[in-house]
């Protein structure tokens, strides 16, 4: 018997309506915590989640569940922390299963700049709220005696890194499903196979969209979609600075769990954890070609596993089970972007490039208090999109695409 | 003999593990063996790695197998492990036309095929070890060989994988003594005994058994497969028929993971029973669909009724299909199961390398870390001691252990530094003038032969991505310089501006082709006066040619310490004799080199940023506090219509420079203004000169202004003008 | 002896120039001509004196290779670790990675001349299995 069977969520299917209140597009973790906050926060359920594909199709459903808020500038850490602790909230809320787990994140480092680094990042975590700390190779050993701090020979050799306790992992399916189904008892509706093809528009305001089922009015049209969101951006007239790139992922087969840590090295380009079921799973940095391919390469397994058994020697012997890619939408300055448009009636919250996932409860929740009150909350304040004509960007060393 | 969980197992000849332990009486797994790969059943572990297929191991003499633990995972592998290089793993790239996956007879017809129209062909086929892992663009095939991994680079993949037998679908599916039909003739055939057989479905050949009459129900039995029961569906009577093994022949479908692998990718294709269509099995109604999973039909009932309308959400809710049969079990069934509620059939789940489960250290095999750049000095570096750092993609001397020593001799003395990493790029054209007005925010034009000028690039919004040097050889021919870690990026944005703008100029790397080495210190000009003519000696931002140490040099006088330095550019062969000739000549004045770390508190004493440590990627020059290198009085270049418009904003925050008694605070540590926020620090140092500590640091804007008085870390702190050390720069011309 | 020890620092001549110019350099006796682009060529072994039909040609002596030479019986060893395909033409010139990192390959009748740049040098020689430098 197998307990990781979804044995809870019902989910209630609509026939699609002419016209809704907010109209999401878009079913990931995005637009349909966006639709599940406007539900449960504001009483706003005259909405619909339009989904081209299935819900969780697209990158939510693609990338390597890892929560965390140590990021290395103010803004974000005060976000991502925000959404660490929703997502800690999130099953007593929705009294839904996630496979929340609180495994802590060791991020090592291989050199001196390193280690001055990772002290920078604990203090401007603690500053705002994430618990990050710094640690010596001594407390790497402590916290995961499986790395060879002196990965084999000397050459990477461990000389810190920063320990975030907070960091979890939860299921990227059941976060979606508890999302969905909760946004469906109070009244939302979610419509799968329904692509969105094109903007309605009266004058230079957006007045709905068009899907290959018919037109739908709106108040509101809200883009969270990943991948081709400058697309649809375009069709309402707004330029987003957005390239997507691939980033890719590999699962081992079934172990026993007994490696607890979640474990990242920036510099050697690798990181790894091990689900609720028991699989290795790793990743590595983005594709350095933008592209919009979900296609795997055998380089990616290579030059993942390399730096993943040369620090944890047990990994070399695990057999890989499958590899996968999904891809990120990235923003000039890597961060993610929220809020208005310019464009009467359009909002996005896009550009969340590795961070996604992390993104997915508080992203949702300020996007729907922005949708309630016509106002942007100050969380997000930083991450609208006129950032980029006031030259306020929001460059995050801890966001580059590196490890995620 | 092989030991198979502790017991002795005789082989023969060409036996697979699978084949001598059934031959041996033992029957250690359940499940339908399909002994082809496909199925999960016969799970090993050998030397360590779990998930290997029993009938895919040759046996061995001394072989050690353990089954996997009947109720969980295998658990992880020790971590005591020594770790050792990936040499152990082969690994080869070839290249050819053609790549046949698979030798039965439609794959050995169309290797023959492709042979006769003079291709190059290489043929793959697991059942003699050499197993495709994936198909990849290119195309590409990954194969795991006897001798290692191999990736074969062709123009064409053919995949001739024959087929998959249909598993049994029904309660009792996950005894022990189920076989598909192909494997029973296998095993038979090998002198297993099977015992009394009955077969369900088409029957095996060569081998006595009792056809079981009627659709498949159950089996049953403890443990091991007792009693086949089959039921007529006209008159719903049950028979049951008593046995030592079912074989199952339910049909097939094709073995096609490679081919759809590759996404309809051009120069791939199936041919013969790898591009058949599936026996499409029935409805199931009962018993394990997914035996990796553990899911039954139960189970996707359940996920239907909640929902879960789509082949892919069954999957996600179930994890149908995610195990280490990828699918090869269940598919056809969860297929069906979808199809009966209404749908039509849908296609088979995304198929996704691997479709052989290589290990880590096999894949990892054929890489590398990344190839650190060295230095012609490396080797003198080691020689004096020196602990060596990754830093810009070069290897770079941190310390030579005595921090002070290094430090002072720069400040009281001399000292060299190896700082071959700079970017040098020469520039020469009738238009290189002109071409570098337009590059650098800077006046060039005003240079004259044997001057040099500090300059930052900047990119098109106006945010500065590197600094350097720009030094004039002549009218038309120019060197610049770069950061180290920038360099070839420099480059190439060098070129592409070039190109975009259709100007007449040549551009030479020499970056790895010159080594550079910085004399600095207020007795830096006595040694060289030893080694060369001390009259030739440049003024401070002049260069010019000369010979040092019998080594022609350019020698260019400028400063990032704060001292006297002249930075000895020449042929990268000549750096070890020219560096000996500096640290022999030079031993009575005490020369003694410094490395990185050192040189970094030096150039923060005289408030020099570095480029990528104390800028971020949107500061502009303003933000940096060096407004005063850009000209707004000289024509278009790289970045004004950026620095225009920004310039008309409010400052938002400033680098700025801040001291303070006692130990420095770390970088990162964070300035505070009335307990708020106020920025953070970017580089910081004890000065051992000045006797207290001294940082740059981000400071933000308040209330249009910025603090002087600061706190960081409960202490104070007061913003100062840069630089901290030498204000007026007299040591630097002296 | 077909395999050499190691890689040595190569002396070359490196002329940048307007591309028509370079066309008319001789290739000095016994030596190698080597076009690394339309406008970039390196000149094995040094040239003494070189007259290049550019008054802007940038002229400069090469130290930053390394080279050896590979007899032709060590093709198949270079080709296992290589993503690309040798050209089967001789004489021929490539640019590409061996084991990773960039190479300049030279293909002779008798052999393979592979260029390296020095500061990776060391690199390549580990890849390739070559003995330890004196």
């Amino acid at each position: 018997m197998n307990e990781f069977i979804e044995a809870q969520v019902a989910f209630g299917w609509e026939d699609l309506r002419s016209s809704y209140d907010v109209v999401i597009v878009g079913g990931g973790g995005h637009g349909l915590s966006t639709a599940y906050h406007l539900a449960t926060r504001h009483g706003i359920t005259n909405v619909a989640v339009l989904e081209r594909g299935y819900i969780g199709s697209g990158n939510t459903g693609r990338n390597t569940t890892i929560i965390r808020a140590n990021y290395s500038i103010p803004e974000a850490v005060r976000f991502y922390q925000r959404s660490v602790d929703l997502y800690s909230r999130l099953e007593e809320e929705t009294g839904r299963w996630i496979m929340h787990d609180r495994k802590g994140l060791l991020w090592l480092v291989h050199g001196v700049p390193g280690t001055r680094n990772e002290r920078a990042r604990s203090i401007v975590n603690q500053a705002f709220g994430a618990d990050t700390v710094y640690v010596t190779p001594e407390e790497v050993g402590e916290i995961c005696p499986d790395v060879d701090l002196n990965a084999g020979g000397g050459e990477y050799r461990v000389m810190g890194g920063s320990y975030s306790p907070h960091a979890a992992t939860a299921r990227h399916d059941r976060v979606v499903w508890a999302l969905a189904e909760g946004a469906m008892k109070l009244g939302v509706h979610v419509h799968q196979r329904t692509a969105v093809t094109g903007l309605l528009k009266a004058g230079d305001r957006v007045t709905g969209v068009m899907t290959d089922r018919g037109p739908v009015a709106a108040g509101v049209v809200v883009s969270a979609v990943g991948g081709h969101v400058s697309t649809l951006a375009a069709m309402a007239g707004v330029r987003l600075p957005i390239r997507t790139h691939p980033l890719q992922a590999f699962v081992t087969n079934h172990y026993a769990r007994s490696f607890r840590p979640i474990v990242a090295s920036a510099e050697m380009g690798f990181y790894v954890s091990q689900t609720p079921r028991g699989e290795m799973l790793l990743g590595s940095r983005i594709d350095t070609q933008p592209s919009y391919s979900y296609r795997s390469s055998y380089e990616f397994l290579s030059y993942c596993s390399l730096p993943a058994v040369t620090l944890l020697p047990f990994l070399r012997n695990l057999t890989i089970l499958r590899q996968w890619a999904g891809i990120c939408d990235m923003s000039v300055d890597m961060s993610p972007i929220m809020g208005y448009t310019g464009v009467e009636g359009f909002l996005v919250t896009t550009g969340w490039g590795t961070g996604g996932f992390k993104g997915i409860p508080a992203g949702g929740e300020q996007m729907a208090e922005l949708i309630s009150t016509d106002r942007t909350p100050e969380l997000i304040a930083p991450f609208s999109l006129d950032r980029f004509k006031r030259d306020r960007l929001m460059f995050d060393p801890g966001s580059t695409g590196t490890t995620h | 003999m092989i030991d198979f969980d502790g017991t002795p197992v005789p082989f023969e000849e060409g036996d697979t593990v699978l084949t001598a332990v059934l031959r041996a009486g033992l029957w250690p797994w359940r499940g339908c063996l399909c002994a082809e790969g496909d199925c999960p059943y016969c799970l090993v572990t050998l030397g360590g790695v779990s998930y290997v297929r029993a009938c895919r191991t040759p046996a061995a003499e001394g072989l050690r197998v353990e089954s996997h633990p009947s109720d969980g995972y295998p658990s992880l592998p020790s971590s005591t492990r020594a770790s050792t290089r990936d040499s152990a793993v082969g690994f080869e790239m070839i290249h050819c036309d053609t790549v046949v996956i698979g030798q039965g007879r439609s794959g050995r017809k169309a290797a023959a095929e492709a042979e006769e129209r003079g291709r190059s062909v290489v043929a793959l086929d697991a059942r003699v070890g050499r197993e495709a892992v994936g198909v990849y663009a290119g195309p590409e095939v990954v194969a795991r060989t006897p001798d290692g991994m191999l990736r074969i680079f062709c123009e064409e993949v053919v995949v001739a994988t024959g087929s998959v037998e249909v598993q049994p679908v029904c309660p009792g599916n996950q005894l022990a003594g189920i076989l598909t039909r192909r494997a029973a003739e296998g095993l038979a055939a090998s002198g297993v005994d099977l015992g009394r057989v009955v077969s369900v479905g088409a029957g095996p050949d060569g081998i006595h058994h009792e056809p079981a009459r009627g659709r498949l129900v159950r089996f049953e039995g403890e443990g091991s497969v007792q009693r086949v029961v089959t039921v007529d569906d006209n008159t719903g009577v049950e028979r049951t028929y008593p046995c030592d093994t079912a074989v199952i022949g339910l049909g097939s479908g094709p073995r096609d993971t490679l081919a759809r692998m590759a996404h309809g990718s051009p120069g791939v294709r199936s041919v013969g029973s790898a591009a058949g269509d599936l026996d499409r099995p029935p409805v199931p109604e009962a018993g394990v669909v997914c035996p990796c999973s553990g899911v039954t039909v139960d189970d996707l009932r359940s996920v239907w009724d909640r929902g879960f309308h789509e082949l892919e959400l069954i999957k996600r809710s179930t994890l149908a299909g995610t195990g280490p049969c990828q699918g090869a079990v269940c598919m056809p069934h969860v297929r069906s199961f979808v199809a009966a509620g209404g749908q039509e059939l849908p296609p088979s789940f995304t198929a996704r390398p691997v479709v052989t489960q290589i290990t880590m250290g096999e894949a990892a095999a054929g890489w590398y870390h990344h190839a650190d750049r060295r230095t012609a000095l490396h080797e003198e570096h080691l020689a004096l001691g020196a602990f060596m750092e990754r830093s810009g993609g070069w290897l770079r001397p941190w310390t030579y252990g005595d921090a002070d020593r290094e430090y002072w001799a720069v400040r009281a003395g001399v000292s060299i530094c190896d700082v071959s990493t700079l970017g040098k790029v020469l520039v020469s054209g009738p238009d290189a003038e002109g071409f570098l007005e337009r590059i650098y925010p800077a006046t060039i034009a005003p240079l004259r032969p044997g001057q040099a000028k500090y300059v930052l690039v900047l990119d098109e919004r106006g945010y500065v991505f590197d600094d350097g040097l720009v030094c004039r050889e002549d009218a038309s021919r120019f060197l610049l310089t770069s950061t180290s870690a920038g360099a070839g990026y420099f480059e190439m944005w060098l070129r592409d501006c070039a190109e975009g703008w259709e100007m007449d100029v040549r551009i030479l790397d020499r970056t790895a082709s010159w080594g550079a080495i910085n004399v600095t210190g207020p007795r830096s000009g006595d040694l060289l006066s030893r080694l060369g003519a001390p009259d030739l000696l440049p003024s401070f931002m002049g260069h010019t040619d000369m010979e040092v140490a019998g080594v022609a040099c350019r020698v260019m006088r400028m400063s990032f310490t704060g001292e006297i330095s002249y930075e000895l550019h020449h042929q990268a062969s000549r750096s070890r004799e020219l560096w000996r000739a500096l640290l022999e000549s030079g031993a009575d004045l005490d020369v003694w080199p410094h490395g990185i770390e050192v040189l970094e508190e030096l150039r923060l004493e005289k408030g020099h940023i570095l480029v990528g440590v104390d800028s971020l990627p949107d500061s502009t020059p303003r933000r940096l506090g060096h407004g005063w290198a850009v000209r707004m009085d000289k024509g278009d270049f790289v970045g004004r219509r950026a620095v225009a418009r920004t310039s008309r904003m409010d400052l938002d925050r400033l680098l700025v420079g801040l001291e303070m008694d006692g130990a420095p605070p770390p970088r990162g540590a964070i300035l505070r203004v009335e307990g708020a926020y106020a920025g953070f620090v970017t580089s910081s140092t004890w000065s051992r000169v000045l006797g207290r500590s001294v940082m740059l640091a981000w400071m933000n804007a308040r209330d249009g202004g910025f603090a002087d008085d600061v706190l960081i870390d409960g202490r104070p702190a007061r913003r100062v003008a840069v630089p901290f050390y030498d204000p007026e720069g007299l040591r630097v011309r002296a | 002896m077909s395999a050499p020890d190691y890689f040595e620092r190569l002396e070359a001549t490196r002329i940048v120039a307007a591309p028509g110019a370079l066309d008319e350099v001789e290739s000095p006796d016994g030596g190698h001509l080597v076009r690394l682009a339309p406008d970039d060529l390196l000149v094995i072994p040094p040239l003494e004196r070189v007259d290049v039909a550019d008054p802007y040609a940038i002229i400069e002596p090469e130290t930053g290779f390394s080279a050896a030479w590979f007899d032709r019986s060590e093709l198949a060893r270079l080709q296992a670790v290589s993503t690309w395909e040798f050209p089967r033409r001789r004489p021929d010139f490539a640019q590409g990675h061996l084991a990773g990192i960039p190479v300049k390959m030279l293909f002779e009748e008798g052999g393979i001349l592979v260029l390296v740049p020095a500061a990776l040098t060391h690199h390549l020689e580990e890849r390739l299995g070559m003995g330890e430098r004196q």
